[in-house]
């Protein structure tokens, strides 16, 4: 692994742990009015992970990029309502857009959509794990949170294309050879 | 970007699905008045005034959800005087993001709802982790 895709994997990493901290109160607002317990800021959170995947092209590096914030989101405290079962919150998403991204590269098809459509899974995945292992919402309300986790992770998979497609245009990547054209 | 208009038809879809869905819950719900707990016992709703309750004083320590123990004081009341402590299983708590905790009848004792600011909150001192945490109680079902 290059160590400029390294760098760049860390600074995702760090980007994607704290700006959802950033975004919180923001996204409450519209999770207390739809009577939900979140859904929106990870959404934020996974775009950075989903970014750093398609620039790097790395294999499992969101998987990787997932287990690094969950070991310092335990040291930092910053576990939320999952608790010690935090990890899982945030390695799944991880696994999922590796499953979208890193680990269909070479394959037909627009690196943006597939940036879009992992944003979105990871999204949900997060969403899922979360109720499934604290919230238990009942039907209702786990649809409502579910498909605003999708719609989030939908707009955020948009930017991720976006900031991709302005990254790749950098010569910052240009040797990439794992980026795709 | 190329397949920009099909990603913003995609995220309009998903918008328009979410705020479907969002409408239809929202309409669906029990409402409540804030002071007001949803109480749901013996197959009979009733609303349960927080500024009737009597409320006693109570102290204990609790873990945060960041694992860190915390000594806790205020005013509420024992989950058993609004529940009784018998001819039942347990008690789900509910708040207003439609978060819920289990209470089980051998833990109600242990149980209170701490009353601040017209709002109830549901702390188990017995317990390790933050997870019964219940903020803004709206709903109590005794089953």
């Amino acid at each position: 692994m290059k160590l400029q895709n390294t760098i760049f994997l860390a600074l995702c990493c760090t980007l994607g742990l704290f700006t959802k901290k950033l975004i919180g109160p923001f996204s409450n607002v519209i999770t207390d009015a739809l009577h939900i317990p979140g859904g929106i800021s990870t959404a934020f959170s996974l775009m950075f992970l989903v970014v750093a995947a398609g620039i790097t092209g790395q294999k499992w590096s969101a998987t990787l990029m997932g287990a690094v914030q969950s070991v310092l989101a335990l040291a930092f405290g910053m576990v939320g309502s999952m608790g010690i079962l935090a990890p899982i919150g945030y390695i799944l998403p991880g696994v999922a857009i590796d499953l979208m991204v890193t680990l269909r590269r070479g394959r037909k098809g627009d690196l943006t959509v597939r940036l879009f459509f992992a944003n979105v899974l990871a999204s949900m995945i997060a969403a899922l794990s979360a109720d499934l292992l604290v919230f238990h919402l009942p039907g209702l309300a786990l649809t409502v949170y579910l498909s605003v986790a999708a719609t989030s992770g939908g707009i955020c998979g948009y930017l991720a294309g976006i900031l991709y497609g302005r990254l790749r245009a950098t010569n910052l990547f240009q040797d990439n050879k794992e980026m795709e054209e | 970007m190329k397949h920009k208009k099909t990603l913003l038809a995609a995220i309009l879809i998903l918008g328009l699905v979410t705020m479907l869905f969002a409408v239809f819950y929202l309409n669906k719900r029990e409402k409540t008045e804030a002071g007001e707990v949803l109480m749901v016992q013996d197959g009979k709703s009733r609303k349960l005034r927080l500024d009737q309750l009597e409320l006693s004083a109570f102290s204990g320590t609790i873990f945060n959800r960041k694992g860190e123990q915390k000594t806790v004081s205020g005013e509420g009341v024992r989950l058993s005087d609004v529940t009784g402590t018998s001819g039942f299983s347990e008690v789900i708590l509910t708040s207003d993001d439609a978060y819920n905790a289990v209470v089980k009848v051998e833990e109600v004792d242990q149980a209170w709802l701490w009353i601040e600011n017209g709002e109830a909150r549901l702390l188990v001192f017995s317990d390790q982790n933050a997870r019964r945490d219940v903020k803004h109680v709206v709903r109590i079902e005794v089953k």
